[in-house]
C-alpha cells in the first residue's frame, strides 16, 4: 500500500493542500495523495501511521481520517441487541415452562374424566341389566350432567393464552355429538318407566351404550396424546 | 309468524336444579311438568321462548325429549316455527344438540304411552 506523508506545516506557496486532524495534531494532506494510501507524519512518535486516505472530497477526508472516537449511540448498539436477546430468551424459556405445566394439568384432568366415564358406564350398565332401581336414575343423570359440563370446560384451559398456546383450543374439544349419543344411550330408551326389566349384557341397547362410551373415551385419549410434551 | 315478545326461562332458577324423568306420574320435576308450566302457554300466545338450561345437575334425554319434542307435538307446531320460537341457551353443547334434534324429530318419533 502506498503511503503519503502528511506535512506538519503549511503547504508551500502555490500548493493546494487540505488540513486534516490526526492524533498527532493538525497536518496538511498533499494534493498528490492517492485514495487508499496510508497517511503518516514522519514527525509523529515512532513514525506512527495515523489513518488511511479514503475519500477525495474535503469534508469527507476530514471525517474519515479524523481521530475522534466513535459516537456513543453506535458504541451502545451491540449492548442493546444483547439485552433484547436476553429478554426474548427469558420470555421463550418461561413460556415453554409454563406451557409444560399447563399440558400436565390437562393430562391430569383428562385422567379424571376417563375415570368418571368408566364409573358412569358401569353404573348405567348395571341399571339396564338389573331390575329397575329408581335411585340409580337420578344418579346417572347427575353424574352424566357433571361429566358433560366437565368436558365443555376443557377448551378453557388455554383460552387465556393469546400467543404460543400450550395446546390449540380446537384440539381440546370433545365432540358434542359423541356426548349427546352417550347420554341418549343411557337415558332415553329403557329408562324410567320404559325400563322393562333386566336386559342381557349382549342386548343391542347395552352394546350401543358401550360403543358410545368407547367413542367418548377415544376422544379423551386423543386429547391426552395431543397434550403430551 | 313474528313473535309478540320473547320470554326467558331459567330451568335452574324457576323450575329445579334436579330435572327428573319424562312424565309427571314418574316423579317430580318431569319434562311433562316443565312443558305444561312454562312452554305451552307462551308459545300458544304467539311468543318466543328462550330456555336457559344451565345451572342444573344434568338432564336425562327423556326429560328433554318430553319437554321440547312434546311441546311441538301438543301444539302441533310447524318445525320451522318451533325452531324459530323455541330456543335454548346453554354452555353445554351436547344439550343444545339434543334439544335441536328433539324439536326436529318431534312428529316422527315414536313415544311411549303415558298411561
Amino acid at each position: 500500500m502506498k503511503s503519503t506523508e502528511l506535512q506538519p506545516s503549511t503547504p508551500a506557496a502555490g500548493e493546494t493542500a487540505l488540513p486534516v486532524m490526526t492524533n498527532a495534531g493538525t497536518a496538511m494532506l498533499k494534493p498528490s495523495a492517492e485514495i487508499g494510501s496510508q497517511l503518516y507524519r514522519s514527525d509523529a512518535p515512532f513514525g506512527r501511521i495515523d489513518c488511511t486516505y479514503s475519500c477525495a472530497s474535503q469534508p469527507s477526508i476530514h471525517n474519515h481520517i479524523s481521530s475522534e472516537p466513535p459516537s456513543l449511540t453506535f458504541a451502545l448498539l451491540p449492548s442493546f441487541f444483547s439485552a433484547v436477546l436476553v429478554v426474548v430468551g427469558w420470555y421463550v424459556v418461561n413460556k415453554a415452562q409454563s406451557n409444560r405445566e399447563r399440558r400436565k394439568q390437562i393430562r391430569e384432568y383428562i385422567s379424571d374424566l376417563c375415570e368418571n366415564l368408566e364409573e358412569i358406564e358401569a353404573l348405567a350398565i348395571t341399571y339396564h341389566t338389573t331390575e329397575r332401581a329408581e335411585e340409580k336414575e337420578q344418579e346417572i343423570i347427575s353424574k352424566l350432567g357433571r361429566f358433560e359440563k366437565a368436558c365443555s370446560i376443557l377448551p378453557q384451559f388455554t383460552e387465556s393464552q393469546k400467543y404460543l398456546k400450550a395446546v390449540p383450543a380446537s384440539k381440546l374439544s370433545v365432540d358434542a355429538k359423541l356426548l349427546q349419543i352417550l347420554r341418549k344411550a343411557m337415558t332415553l330408551e329403557h329408562f324410567g318407566d320404559e325400563h322393562s326389566g333386566a336386559l342381557s349384557r349382549r342386548h343391542d341397547h347395552i352394546q350401543n351404550l358401550e360403543l358410545a362410551s368407547d367413542n367418548v373415551q377415544e376422544a379423551l385419549e386423543k386429547i391426552r396424546v395431543d397434550s403430551l410434551d | 309468524m313474528k313473535p309478540v315478545e320473547t320470554i326467558r326461562i331459567s330451568v335452574a332458577k324457576q323450575f329445579t336444579k334436579l330435572p327428573g324423568l319424562r312424565y309427571i306420574r314418574l316423579g317430580p320435576f318431569s319434562g311433562e311438568e316443565f312443558r305444561k308450566k312454562f312452554l305451552l302457554e307462551p308459545l300458544r300466545q304467539g311468543n318466543a321462548v328462550i330456555v336457559d338450561l344451565d345451572g342444573v345437575r344434568g338432564y336425562g334425554s327423556s326429560f328433554l325429549e318430553e319437554a321440547f319434542g312434546g311441546t311441538v307435538r301438543e301444539l302441533n307446531l310447524d318445525i320451522d316455527d318451533a325452531l324459530e320460537r323455541l330456543k335454548v341457551e346453554t354452555s353445554v353443547p351436547s344439550w343444545q344438540l339434543d334439544v335441536d334434534e328433539y324439536i326436529r324429530t318431534a312428529k316422527t318419533r315414536k313415544i311411549p304411552s303415558n298411561s
